[in-house]
């Protein structure tokens, strides 16, 4: 749906790496365009007029985010450059000083690398024990699986609310009652699901919350962190310098400013935020509801197609979300990869940075398709088409 | 024995060679990798199986000139001429040079110990 908004679709092209970043509809281009030619101003501190329009976007974008993602107020949004900045700030900023020797973080191998790095050289330098909630054979997680893992000393669990590359959709609602009840904090990486799904941090207490603008219609470099304002109050900033402090002498005297730009140091893509704020615009006149319905239809469609070609091995079929990871028997995911893009249909060949899932999966690469709503089944037929001959593949690539 | 992880992509090759006396007289590999990658290490191993290092080494650098657009001799390197055309898929060199690259590794360690 809404294709006719997305100029590079009138190209012959099939986007099917959505998970890697999305397409962007021509209103977000025009609402940066705009602020770039007619209000190029920093924020915060202009006392002329396109100055104060350009704060005034800017500070209106973090009121969409409070109202798109159910948050409480402005103060608990920090924008940030992306998921993994996001997490980074997180668990440097604010985990580092909350653990201590002995806690218990809960992930799974299936997490992108956003949600395990950190927590990996964290653990390098403190003695916290990162622990690996077991994943069904279908790789998904469970939520009894998750109950199992907890123990008294559990202190954070952390996950995807939608996985990159296996596609299930969490128990998120469930997951975060379970940390309420035990006094265990809740970090979701919301990158692959909040362009896809309603988001409410509230109704699941969600203790932070991170995800990219690029992977929802918005453009690069921007991002968002959620907080508890009580958990963000906490957070040390990791970037210190402009914008951030409110007043400071030579001899150390400091005084930081109050959420949330004390953690938005340093001026911000100010034009790429507004882009921001007009995808999530565009998001919700066509509906979260009604995308998670037609991505999970859409997915419902491109598997059962592909389950009638003998030649396909599926990882994840029964997934709820637009992803499905497949390889061709025989073939080299990247060799497909390269055959599809003969054919103009973009897909991603790889481990997806999820790469603790291939001691799950024992399979190092696959090819992954990941769906939007402007996807079609009519895409999907022609994909399906260009698979049935795929017995020249090596003709056509090498 | 070298591997070699093409940092632009997903091919991953590991690589043997037995060498004795100066000579290389055997050669194998395993690992993942696109069909370019996979069929250029198995074309090369061939090649240099029977060779010095210093032999194996000149093939080598003359497969490379090949792949990279400069002046090779396209008599001494036989069947290595079906890559003679990797240039118009720029992104796929790596691709082509991956065994090279894990060879000079092993070279490398060699020269070293």
């Amino acid at each position: 749906m809404n294709r006719e908004n997305f100029p590079i679709l009138k190209e012959n092209m099939i986007y099917f790496d959505n998970g890697a970043t999305s397409l962007k509809p021509e209103c977000v281009i025009k609402a940066m365009v705009d602020y770039y030619r007619n209000y190029p101003a920093n924020i915060h501190r202009g006392d002329y007029e396109i100055s104060l329009k350009a704060s005034d976007a800017y500070e209106q974008v973090r009121n969409k985010v409070v109202k798109f993602i159910h948050a409480t107020s402005h103060e608990e949004i920090v924008f940030t450059s992306g998921t993994t900045d996001g997490m980074n700030k997180i668990v440097f900023g604010f985990m580092k000083d909350y653990l201590n020797d002995g806690d218990e973080i809960l992930l799974t191998k299936a997490e992108h690398a956003s949600n395990v790095l950190p927590w990996l050289e964290l653990s390098r330098t403190k003695k916290i024990n990162l622990k690996y909630i077991p994943l069904n054979d279908q790789y998904e997680l469970e939520l009894e699986k998750v109950k199992e893992a907890i123990t008294d000393k559990t202190k954070v669990i952390s996950l995807a609310a939608i996985t990159n590359v296996v596609g299930d959709i969490r128990p998120i609602h469930e997951i975060g009652m379970l940390c309420q009840e035990k006094g265990i904090l809740f970090v979701v990486d919301g990158a692959q699901s909040v362009p896809h799904q309603k988001t409410d941090v509230q109704k699941d207490n969600i203790d932070f919350l991170v995800f990219s603008a690029h992977k929802m219609l918005g453009p690069n470099g921007v991002g968002v962190l959620y907080g508890k304002k009580k958990y963000l109050e906490a957070l040390r900033p990791l970037e210190y310098g402009g914008g951030m402090n409110q007043s400071f002498d030579s001899d150390g005297q400091v005084e930081y400013k109050s959420l949330p730009t004390r953690l938005e140091a340093g001026t911000p893509p100010i034009g790429e935020v507004i882009g921001l704020g007009k995808a999530i615009d565009y998001l919700e006149s066509i509906g979260m509801d009604n995308i998670s319905a037609y991505e999970k239809d859409l997915k419902k469609y491109l598997v059962s197609k592909l389950e009638e070609l003998d030649t396909i091995i599926l990882y994840n079929k029964k997934s709820d979300s637009g992803v499905l990871a497949f390889n061709i028997k025989g073939i080299f995911s990247q060799d497909t990869a390269i055959y599809l893009d003969h054919y103009h249909i973009c897909v991603r060949a790889g481990n997806h940075c999820a790469k603790a899932l291939k001691e799950e999966m024992n399979i190092k690469n696959t090819c992954r398709i990941s769906l939007y709503f402007y996807n079609t089944k009519e895409e999907i037929d022609r994909f399906i088409e260009v698979l049935k001959k795929s017995n020249d593949l090596y003709k056509i690539i090498l | 024995m070298a591997n070699t992880n093409n940092e632009s992509c997903i091919d991953n090759i590991d690589i043997e060679l037995k060498i004795e006396d100066g000579k290389i007289v055997d050669a194998n590999f395993d690992g993942e990798a696109c069909a370019i990658s996979t069929s250029a290490t198995s074309i090369l191993l061939q090649k240099i199986i029977g060779k010095t290092k210093e032999e194996a080494k000149e093939l080598l650098q003359n497969y490379a000139n090949m792949i990279e657009e400069e002046e090779y001799d396209k008599e001494k390197l036989e069947e290595l001429i079906v890559y003679d055309e990797i240039y118009l898929q720029p992104n796929r060199k790596k691709c082509a040079l991956l065994p090279k690259e894990t060879i000079d590794k092993i070279f490398k360690k060699i020269d070293e110990s």
